[in-house]
């Protein structure tokens, strides 16, 4: 059913923290690699941070499925994952967004 | 219905989801060339040492298959013209930051090889030892030239950013061979006691490790598979959407998705 539910709010802001820790874990790994010659941060947190970005992806996308968000929020939303601190950022606006809808459901029924 | 996938802003996104997914699967073959080049790499064979002369000469640059090889170089070590690469760590945990001694070899053919006698902590390294030496140690490619450090970075005289014959071009008056010897032993012995420098051998010049490679095919084509998805499940909702309520909400303006916005689910 393509409908707003708690889990798939969970499952994308869970995924967002993920993401969002992990990039700045890269940055610090790059960091190293950069200053110090070290290669092995940047490959363990460059592979986690892929698949953990891939699973973003499929959270974020499934909730503006179910959201029914434009195409450009959706791929707004979708790219936030790559940019350092951006997936936080989109994760609270998501949040916000989602908080003022339920509310105004929760007021007026009918109207959706 | 399919006449409304055809309209040019669905034109443009059925060339985007084609142009990503075949992106995607690019890069994953291109990972998966890395992850085979790598795993040939750690097959690469450790051949015995050689004279150096027959894998390195004064003129042209290094052979790619000389990279990491074994070599022995007789000489004479050129007081004049060695030096110090400065900011380099040794192989100890945690890191210490020392110099890399740099001694200038000068062959019976007159022709010169960077030497990597070691490394030391000490702020003045010692001399290269006179007379005729036996080195022995790995041959490896040049350095880049700038060592990492910023353009314009000026160091003190004796110390050069890299090992990398180029930087020795406006000093030494004769030749001097691509790459260098990191250096495992020598006879008679270098009595500056400085620690080794660990090479790499053959072929150990992919990046990364195999798990890394393959966890990277995977990931780009799961990319791929992605966006695969997210475009039928774009069409879908276009083709299932009411015709009506489409023909209502959109704009000349709009978007790709935006049709259904507010829709009743």
């Amino acid at each position: 059913m393509r409908r707003i539910t708690p889990g798939s709010v969970l499952r994308y802001r869970a995924m967002a923290y993920f993401t969002g820790v992990m990039l700045l874990g890269l940055c610090v790994a790059i960091a190293l690699q950069v200053t110090k010659n070290q290669q092995k941060p940047v490959e363990i947190f460059g592979t986690i941070h892929g698949y953990g970005y891939l699973l973003y992806l499929v959270t974020a996308a499934d909730l503006g499925w179910r959201a029914r968000w434009s195409l450009p929020k959706t791929v707004l939303v979708l790219l936030a994952g790559t940019i350092p601190f951006m997936s936080f950022v989109a994760e609270h606006f998501v949040t916000r967004d989602l908080r003022t809808s339920a509310q105004a459901v929760l007021a007026n029924p009918a109207a959706q | 219905m399919v006449a409304r996938l055809l309209v040019p802003r669905w034109l443009g996104l059925h060339l985007l989801a084609a142009t990503l997914v075949a992106t995607f699967v690019v890069l994953g073959l291109w990972q998966l060339g890395r992850a085979q080049a790598f795993l040939g790499s750690s097959a690469h064979p450790d051949p015995a040492a050689v004279a150096l002369t027959t894998l390195s000469g004064p003129a042209g640059a290094l052979p790619a298959d000389a990279a990491g090889r074994r070599v022995v170089v007789t000489g004479v070590y050129d007081a004049a013209h060695g030096f110090d690469v400065p900011g380099r760590t040794d192989g100890a945990v945690p890191a210490r930051t020392g110099v890399w001694v740099v001694g200038l070899l000068r062959l019976a053919d007159g022709s010169g090889v960077c030497i990597l006698r070691g490394w030391t902590a000490g702020s003045t390294p010692p001399a290269a030892p006179g007379g005729t030496v036996v080195v022995s140690g790995r041959l490896e490619p040049s350095e880049p030239a700038d060592g990492g450090f910023p353009p314009g970075h000026l160091l003190p005289a004796g110390q050069l950013a890299a090992v990398n014959p180029v930087d020795l071009l406006a000093t030494v008056p004769y030749p001097v061979h691509d790459g260098y010897v990191v250096a495992s032993g020598q006879q008679p012995a270098d009595p500056a006691g400085l620690a080794a420098v660990l090479a790499a051998g053959p072929g150990q010049t992919v990046p990364g490790f195999f798990l890394q490679h393959v966890g990277y095919v995977g990931l780009w084509w799961l990319f791929a598979v992605f966006v695969l998805a997210f475009w039928v499940r774009l069409v879908r909702d276009e083709l299932a959407a009411d015709p009506v309520v489409v023909r209502a909400a959109a704009t000349p303006r709009g978007v790709p998705g935006s049709s259904q916005r507010g829709r009743s689910g």
